[in-house]
This record gives C-alpha cells, sequence and structure tokens, in this order.
C-alpha cells in the first residue's frame, strides 16, 4: 500500500510538472511584452513631449523588473562579433529604406562582476584587456575568454585603456582622473600619476612607447610620461570637457575631441595647436583613425557619425546618419572603408565610408555600447556594452519551479503582491463552494438514483431521467443569467443576492443576520454548479444498484424473508455505492474549470475570478499559480478517489 | 458450367447479405428504434439544414430578384462571409465576375446608393419580382431605427444594443455552431486516432510516453488555459476551433488505444504481419476500422461539448465578433440584466439547450446502440 502510494504520488508530481511546463511555455510563446503593458505608459505627457529620458527610465525600470522576475539577466561579457558579415562587400547592400540585414552575435569573452566600459587589444591580439566600473582592469585570452588576471588599484570606475607599442604595459584611466600603468605579463603596478582634477575619458600612447596623452573633463590635453605618469606637457585649448583622442602611427600628431564640437589637431613636436580639423553638431564622445591614417571618424551625441578627411583631401566631412540615438563609439575595420559605430541605441551598425550608406545592423538589442575594438588580424569585432541578456525559457521554468518547491509563487505583475497570498484568499472560496456542490450533488442524486431503481421501468424511472438529462444539457452561462434575471432583479422576484458572498455591510451584522446574508448569497451559484452534476451520478447510482440487486446473494436474502427495506438499504446499498463514491473524482476537474463561469457570472472572488483577471491583465506569475493549484487539486481528487475505493471495498487491491 | 457457378456463387452471397447484415447496418437498425436517439438525429438534421441555408433564410438582401431587367442573386454574397474563413479569400472570392456580375459579390452599380431592401421599397417600379427570404435581416447589419427594441412585428425576436435583429443572428449562429462542432472535432479526432493507434500499436515506452502526455493533458483545467490562448491569439474563429481541438482529444485516444490493443492480437492482424503490410497500413488500414466504432459515440458529445466551450467563451467575452455566436447574444442580455431584456437571453440560451440536446440524445441512443447487450 505504502509503496503504491509513493508510486502514485511520484506520477502525480511528474503530472504536474508536465502540466506547469506546458502552461509556462504556452504562455512564454503568446506575443507581446506584459511586462511592459503591466507598467503602462511612463507618464503620457512625458512620452508625447518625446522626453528621452522618461522613456529611457522606463526602459531601465522595464529591464529591472524582469531582472527580478528573471526573465533578463545582466549580460556583463566582452561581446564578439564576425566581421566578415558585416564589412564592405560581405553583405548584399540594402535597397534604400529597407533594413540593413541582421548580424549576430557570434560569442562572449569573459564574465565581469560589472558591465565593461573600455577595451583594448595586445598587437598580437592574443590579449584583450577591459575596464570595468568595479575598478578593475581584466586581462583575457582572445581565444577562449579565460580571464587571466584582474588588475585593482583604481579608485574610480576605468573609463580608458590603451596598450604601449611594445606591448608590455598597459595604461589606464579612472573617473577619479588618475591614470596608470601596469605590467601585461604579471599585472604589477609601475606607476601613476596625481590625479588630474576631472575625470580622465580617453588615453593613448605616443609612437616611442615612453609618453601617453590623455585627455580630462577640465578639458586640458595632457601629455605624462610613462611609466611615472608625471604630467610633462599639457595642452589647452578646448573650451569645455576633452573626452576623445586620436593618435597618428608616428605618433607625430594627435587629435582631440570633446563637448565643445571642435576636433583639433595637435603638433607633438611642437607642443602646440595645429589646426582645428572640422566641427562636429554636437558633443564628441569617441574619435578613431583609420589604418591608413587618412580618415578621422568622430561619434557624435547628435547621432551622426563625421568622418573628417585627414589626408588633406575634402573639407567637408562625411556625415553618417542612422543611428537613434547618442552614438558612443566608433571602430574602423581593417580595410580602411568599413566603419564600426555603436550606440545608445543598443545597436551595433556598420557603414560603408566611401558611398556613405549603412551595410549591416545587429540584429538584436546590444544594450548602450561602450566601446568597440576590431583585433588586430581583422577578422572580430569586440564589444562592450550594458548589455541584457534574455534567460531561456527553460531556465525559467527552471527557477520557477526551484521556487515553486520552497511555495514561493513569485509576485504578481499587476500589484507586486505575493501571489500565494492571493491563492490563501481565492482558493478556499472556490474549495467552499465546491465542496457544498459536490455534498448536494450527492446529497439529492443518490436518492432519485435508488428510487428509480428500485422502481425500475415506473413513471418516476422514465421521467426523472428525461428531467435530469435535459438539466444536464443545460448551459449554466444560460441558467445563471436567467436565475439572476427572475430571482435576483428588481423587475422581477428580488429573493437572492448575485454579487460576491456577503454584502458590502456583513461585517456589521450579528452572527444570525451574518449566516443568512451569506445563505442568499449562496443560493444561486451554488443551484448553477449543481443541477448538471446530478444526471451523471444518478444514472451511475441506478445501474450500480441495479447491477448489485441482480447478484446471487441479493436473492438469498429475499429467499430468507427479509424485508424488501432491508434487503435494499443494508444489503444492496452498501455494495452499489463503491462506483459512485470514486466519481468525485471526476466530477472536480469540470467543477474546477465550471467555476470560471459560475464565479464570473457572480463576482465571487475564487480562483476562476484570480485565474481569469490574470488572463486579462496577462499577469502571469498569477496564471501559473492558478493553473498550478487547479491542477493539483484535480490530481488530488484522483488520487483520494482511489484511495476511497480501496478503503471501501477489501476486495480491491493496487499491490 | 461457369455460368451456372457464377449465379451460384451470387446465390450464396445474396444469401449471406440476407442472413448476416453488416455492423453498421445493425448500429443504424438499433438506433432507428430508439425514438429519443432519432429525435435528436432529427433536430440535428434541422440545425445542419439552416446552417447551411442560413443565407437564405435570414438576410437583407432578395434571393433572387429582377431589378432594371437584370436578374440577380445578391443573398448568396453572405455564404462568402459566414463559410469562407480567411479575408483574403473572401475578397477574392467577391471581386469574382461572370460575365458583367459578381454572383459572390456586393457590387451592383445598377443600384447606386441605394440598400436593396430600399430599392425593393421605393424603386419598386424597376424591381419586375424578387424572392425575399423569410427573415428580412442581416445578422450583422444594424438596424439603427431599432435599438434593443423588443420582439414586435419588425423584429421577430428583437434586436440587440447595436440593433441587430437577433432570430437573423440565432439563424446564422448555426453555422457558427456546426463550424466549431465540425471542425474542432475533426482536429481532436485526427489527433486522438493518430496517437491512439500509435500508442496501442506499438504498446511499450511508446504507449508510456503517449499515455503520460495524455493524463497531463486530461488533469489540465482545460477552459481555463483555452481562454488563457485564445485570450493571447487573435480572437478568430478558427483559432477558437483549433484550441478546442487541441485539448479535446483526450477521450478518443483513451477509448481507441483500448480497442486497438485489442485488436492487436488478432489473427487477421498476424495474417496481414505475415504476408509483409507495412506496418503503417496495418495502424490505419486493417486495424483503425475495426476499432474505429466508440470513437463516433465520443465525437457525438464532443460536439456538444465544443459547442458549448465555444458559446461559453462568446459569453465570456471571448469570442470572434465578426461571428454570430448564439453565447455573444446571451452576454448582452447579461450584460443590460436590468434593462430587463429577457428575450435577449431567453431564444439564443434555448437554441444552444436544444443543440446541445440534440447531440446528448444521439450519442447516447448511438451508444446504446453499439451495445450488444442492450439489442433489442
Amino acid at each position: 500500500m505504502l509503496l503504491y502510494l509513493a508510486k502514485r504520488l511520484f506520477a502525480m508530481l511528474i503530472t504536474l510538472v508536465g502540466i506547469t511546463l506546458v502552461t509556462f511555455f504556452i504562455i512564454q510563446a503568446a506575443p507581446g511584452d506584459p511586462v511592459a503593458a503591466s507598467m503602462g505608459k511612463a507618464d503620457g505627457g512625458a512620452e508625447a513631449a518625446g522626453d528621452a529620458g522618461a522613456r529611457d527610465r522606463r526602459e531601465d525600470a522595464i529591464k529591472t523588473k524582469k531582472k527580478l522576475l528573471g526573465m533578463l539577466v545582466e549580460d556583463r561579457s566582452v561581446g564578439t562579433w564576425d566581421t566578415a558579415s558585416s564589412v564592405v562587400g560581405g553583405a548584399p547592400p540594402a535597397a534604400a529604406g529597407k533594413q540593413l540585414p541582421p548580424v549576430r552575435r557570434a560569442g562572449s569573452l569573459g564574465e565581469f562582476a560589472q558591465w565593461a566600459k573600455c577595451l583594448a587589444a595586445s598587437s598580437k591580439g592574443d590579449l584583450v584587456f577591459a575596464g570595468t566600473s568595479d575598478k578593475l582592469v581584466h586581462v583575457l585570452e582572445s581565444v577562449d575568454g579565460t580571464v587571466v588576471r584582474s588588475i585593482s588599484g583604481h579608485a574610480g570606475e576605468v573609463w580608458a585603456l590603451a596598450v604601449s607599442p611594445d606591448g608590455a604595459t598597459i595604461a589606464s584611466a579612472d573617473s577619479e582622473g588618475e591614470v596608470r600603468f601596469h605590467a601585461v605579463a604579471d599585472g604589477r603596478a609601475l606607476g601613476a600619476s596625481k590625479p588630474l582634477p576631472k575625470s580622465v575619458h580617453s588615453v593613448v600612447w605616443l609612437a616611442d612607447g615612453r609618453r601617453v596623452v590623455s585627455a580630462c573633463d577640465d578639458g586640458l590635453v595632457r601629455v605624462h610620461e610613462a611609466p611615472s605618469g608625471e604630467v610633462v606637457a599639457q595642452w589647452k585649448d578646448h573650451t569645455s570637457a576633452a573626452s576623445a583622442l586620436a593618435v597618428s602611427k608616428d605618433g607625430a600628431r594627435v587629435w582631440s575631441a570633446g563637448s565643445d564640437r571642435k576636433v583639433r589637431e595637435w603638433d607633438v613636436v611642437a607642443g602646440k595647436l595645429a589646426r582645428v580639423t572640422g566641427s562636429a553638431g554636437a558633443g564628441v564622445r569617441a574619435l578613431a583613425l583609420s589604418p591608413d591614417g587618412s580618415k578621422l571618424a568622430a561619434a557624435c551625441d547628435d547621432r551622426r557619425v563625421y568622418v573628417f578627411d585627414v589626408g588633406g583631401g575634402a573639407a567637408e566631412p562625411v556625415v553618417l546618419d542612422g543611428h537613434w540615438k547618442a552614438v558612443s563609439t566608433v571602430a574602423w575595420a581593417k580595410d580602411g572603408r568599413t566603419l564600426f559605430t555603436g550606440s545608445r541605441d543598443e545597436t551595433i551598425r556598420s557603414w560603408d565610408v566611401v558611398e556613405k550608406r549603412g551595410v549591416a545592423q545587429t540584429a538584436d538589442k546590444t544594450g548602450d555600447v561602450s566601446a568597440l575594438l576590431v583585433s588586430p588580424d581583422g577578422a572580430t569585432l569586440w564589444s562592450a556594452a550594458d548589455s541584457w541578456s534574455k534567460v531561456p525559457v527553460w531556465k525559467q521554468y527552471g527557477t520557477w519551479i526551484s521556487r515553486v518547491a520552497r511555495f514561493d509563487f513569485d509576485r504578481s505583475f499587476r500589484d507586486d503582491e505575493r501571489v500565494i497570498d492571493k491563492i490563501k484568499d481565492a482558493l478556499p472560496v472556490t474549495i467552499g463552494l465546491n465542496a457544498i456542490a459536490i455534498f448536494l450533488i450527492y446529497c439529492i442524486s443518490i436518492p432519485l438514483g435508488v428510487k428509480a431503481a428500485v422502481e425500475r421501468g415506473s413513471f418516476f424511472d422514465v421521467a426523472s431521467s428525461i428531467v435530469l438529462f435535459l438539466l444536464y444539457s443545460l448551459p449554466s452561462f444560460w441558467v445563471a443569467t436567467l436565475l439572476i434575471m427572475n430571482f435576483s432583479s428588481e423587475r422581477a422576484l428580488n429573493i437572492f443576492e448575485c454579487v460576491g458572498m456577503h454584502s458590502t455591510n456583513s461585517v456589521n451584522m450579528s452572527y444570525l443576520d451574518w449566516l443568512k446574508d451569506w445563505g442568499l448569497h449562496l443560493v444561486l451559484p451554488i443551484t448553477v454548479m449543481v443541477y448538471g452534476g446530478f444526471s451523471s451520478l444518478s444514472r451511475y447510482a441506478r445501474t450500480s444498484l441495479l447491477e448489485t440487486l441482480a447478484q446471487d446473494y441479493i436473492r438469498t436474502a429475499r429467499a430468507k424473508g427479509l424485508p424488501e427495506h432491508v434487503v435494499v438499504f443494508k444489503h444492496a446499498l452498501r455494495n452499489s455505492m463503491i462506483t459512485i463514491i470514486t466519481l468525485v473524482a471526476s466530477l472536480l476537474p469540470a467543477m474546477i474549470g465550471g467555476s470560471v463561469i459560475v464565479e464570473q457570472i457572480f463576482s465571487i472572488q475564487g480562483m476562476g475570478q484570480l485565474g481569469f483577471q490574470a488572463i486579462l491583465e496577462r499577469d502571469y506569475p498569477v496564471i501559473m499559480a492558478t493553473t498550478t493549484f487547479s491542477a493539483f487539486l484535480t490530481l488530488l481528487g484522483v488520487l483520494v478517489s482511489d484511495i476511497l475505493y480501496v478503503v471501501v471495498d477489501p476486495r480491491i487491491s493496487h499491490e | 458450367m461457369s455460368e451456372s457457378k457464377d449465379v451460384s456463387r451470387e446465390d450464396l452471397e445474396a444469401r449471406q447479405k440476407l442472413q448476416s447484415p453488416g455492423y453498421w447496418a445493425i448500429v443504424w437498425t438499433q438506433l432507428k428504434k430508439n425514438r429519443d436517439a432519432m429525435v435528436g438525429l432529427w433536430i440535428i438534421a434541422a440545425i445542419v439544414l439552416t446552417a447551411f441555408l442560413a443565407p437564405l433564410i435570414a438576410n437583407d438582401a432578395p434571393i433572387a430578384v429582377k431589378y432594371k431587367g437584370k436578374l440577380q442573386f445578391p443573398a448568396f454574397t453572405t455564404y462568402v462571409d459566414i463559410w469562407v474563413p480567411w479575408q483574403s479569400m473572401r475578397n477574392a472570392m467577391k471581386s469574382w465576375k461572370v460575365g458583367d456580375s459578381f454572383p459572390f459579390g456586393d457590387h451592383y452599380p445598377d443600384l447606386g446608393k441605394l440598400t436593396w431592401k430600399q430599392a425593393l421599397a421605393d424603386d419598386a417600379a424597376n424591381v419586375s419580382w424578387s424572392l425575399m427570404p423569410p427573415v428580412p435581416w442581416h445578422p450583422s447589419r444594424f438596424d439603427a431605427s431599432a435599438l434593443k427594441s423588443h420582439p414586435d412585428d419588425v423584429h421577430k425576436l428583437g434586436t440587440d444594443d447595436t440593433g441587430r435583429d437577433v432570430l437573423a443572428r440565432i439563424i446564422h449562429g448555426c453555422a457558427v455552431a456546426v463550424l466549431v462542432g465540425v471542425i474542432a472535432m475533426g482536429i481532436a479526432s485526427i489527433i486522438g486516432l493518430t496517437l491512439g493507434v500509435t500508442a496501442g500499436y506499438f504498446g511499450g515506452w511508446v504507449d508510456l510516453a503517449l499515455s503520460r502526455f495524455t493524463e497531463i493533458i486530461m488533469c489540465f483545467p482545460t477552459f481555463f488555459v483555452i481562454i488563457a490562448v485564445i485570450s493571447f491569439l487573435e480572437k478568430s474563429i478558427l483559432n477558437i476551433m483549433m484550441v478546442i481541438g487541441l485539448f479535446g482529444w483526450t477521450g478518443i485516444y483513451r477509448l481507441i488505444r483500448g480497442e486497438v490493443l485489442k485488436c492487436k492480437a488478432l489473427d487477421y492482424v498476424m495474417a496481414a504481419k505475415a504476408l509483409g503490410v507495412p506496418t503503417g497500413r496495418i495502424m490505419f488500414r486493417q486495424i483503425l476500422p475495426n476499432a474505429v466504432a466508440p470513437v463516433f459515440v465520443s465525437v457525438a458529445f464532443g460536439i456538444a461539448g465544443a459547442v458549448l466551450t465555444e458559446t461559453s467563451l462568446s459569453f465570456l467575452g471571448f469570442g470572434d465578433t465578426s461571428m454570430p455566436s448564439w453565447g455573444e447574444i446571451v452576454s448582452q442580455g447579461r450584460q443590460y440584466v436590468t434593462h430587463g431584456l429577457t428575450y435577449l437571453v431567453l431564444w439564443p440560451g434555448l437554441t444552444i439547450f436544444i443543440t446541445l440536446t440534440a447531440f446528448n440524445l444521439f450519442g447516447q441512443g448511438l451508444r446504446d446502440a453499439m451495445d450488444p447487450r442492450l439489442r433489442r
């Protein structure tokens, strides 16, 4: 018996897992974004006025909520992309006005505690460096993404990185204005500058490998001695923060740009401003010099990319327009014609600079891109972005089920209330209603069936079977509506109540009044739940009793002269009731399913109503919880009736 | 010599036929003796007939009319609206042209801006003769002059809140009910039969896996999940039929699996195997026809269940609003319960009730007719 029970419970568990799994996939496959929908519009006014800030805040809030719900995780690795399909000639040109060909992420390197903000690579391309906002510089193998070491020492977020020409030293700058030097080989600190007055956004090495140039928020471009970090020169011309730097191959010229829009060229040898290269439409976030040194690309806050000809050609820059938020970083492909740009609009695009058109675009959202880097061999593009990745549905299901195992059904999307509390309120209502209904069904239909069997073929037998059959075919929503119209309406009889389980003022009632009020509310819903169940049950009771009455021992009982009522009620009835008991199980699923309609019509706050509302509002945790509980109740009913079967009839054994 | 042999064989066959009628002949004889089942069958026939003739019974355009010397059949356009589920196909059929008339379209250049009704009433001079449907109202066009009007001579069963004729909607609702019942149970039967035969025939882990899966679907709070799926999808009648079918096959599966298990052990299956008949052919051509009988009972009850589910969905507001559904009319009665529009609840509900009763009666009769113990 115990073994049987264990087996049954195990099977039940499997079925329950199966049911929840199917439901989970159904609701996950549904189109649309329920989380965004449940959070409503940010605020209508801001949205209408095109307030980008409000929209951003809303998007961030949605992401945070999805993270809490386990639908998104922060992806804190360095993304890798194959450049082959996104360089000029690698993808078929897109027709005007059409979507650019989508590029998918090839893989990722490493995994940090915080998002990476800047990238650098060794000249051979075997090592990648990433600076993160938790004040660390990570050294990664570019082949498999293993983090070789994480270098600490910075006091602020690491915003800029540069590897020395000989590849032995890494210079890094942070938000506290410190430029530090570390040995690539063992990560040992070689030196550090005195903290500059403001944050440093960019550092570059000069070709001699002994000097580093930094761009600081105070508008000064400084030349540092490496590795001591000592400032040997200050170039002053920017009228506000300097944030981007680029250096020519020979190290003779340095370009700088910042929030004052102008791109300036500095003569390193003379240590002074050579010329103003040109002007962008807004603050410049990043600069990149093409491999042949003839073009300088500037990522600009006005959503455009400006490509200046610094080889002495055209004065007017080439403008690349297509991103819909500020462009934050640029990188050249090896062919010198394709430009990669990363933007706050969560995409990376590639451009054909000669034909001034987009070539390809990332297929999925990447998150705010903060740095791009093309590998020295030109085959790979590395990206650092504040990216989020979707958790696969099966993983989400795993999280969900492991929470459910601890009776944690999460919180409702709608009002952040704990789902289990909602269930605790609703479940007793539904179980109570169903218990009363099933009790009444048994109380009424068994005597009917017994009477029909005893008086087999009589008028009562025929009439009751017809009436019960007709009752069975009555649609419950119709009966409910008719009952409300006729018994709870001011136009007809107004005896019963049809809204909820209690009147609004029921808390102030005396106990008797409260009971009466409750009863008046119960009559109509219980009637609707009950009438359909009579037919099958009384039919079973009738057939079962007839079969028992045909048994030999009944004939014996009659032969020894027992009165008929003793024969029927004492000898036959008990034995014939065995099958009837097991029918509780078959009633349960239909009743729980039917409670959706009854509870909806009579505004009863039970499981059916809870689930119905959740479906309308696409409140996934509540939908999952109600499905689970309904399925659990059904399975429990089946199990209980099977056990009852054994208990009432010792001849049956499940061994 | 050969002639006489042929004659004697025919004679023998005729005599055999006389002696032992086929299985379905017995069932039919038994069914005919069951008065309830026959009543059910007649009602079903009436509903199906109404469904097919609905555009000619209730429509606001004449079945046939000779207008300005041209013979037109405008009522047939409604067939396209009801029976063609895809919008694009509907449009294609409506623009189909024979000569200079559109047999399924609603382009009548002669009519100008008049509707057919106005033409018949105001422009009678040009109408040589016309044949209007007995219920002169379209199920989804509005009579703006009669919103929520109680039953009277113009609208025999009244109008709903947007002025649509309730009788016309009930008549056209037959088509929806028949469509839902037949297609949903068709889908359910295909799934149930295929899985059932597979599980029964192969047994072993295939049976185990399929039976577990069936158990999962059986324990689903089905109605709840149907609501969920419908609310996530587009609320079209096709989706509703599909979802009802997808969750309604478990009973058929269990029946057919049991029957196949029985049939599998019989000699003719072994004979077929010995002859090298391919497995698929044994499963679906040899075993299935011998095992399929009890499924018909299940399908009869299933159609009633599908109609009930569809009307309940419409009642809860998850129906296809472009189709006239009985449940939707009842839900309007419920919505305006304080207005006391009893006719909105009574008549469509009664139609649902009669339909369900008919299918249940027929199903019960069929079950009795197939049960050899109950043979009369």
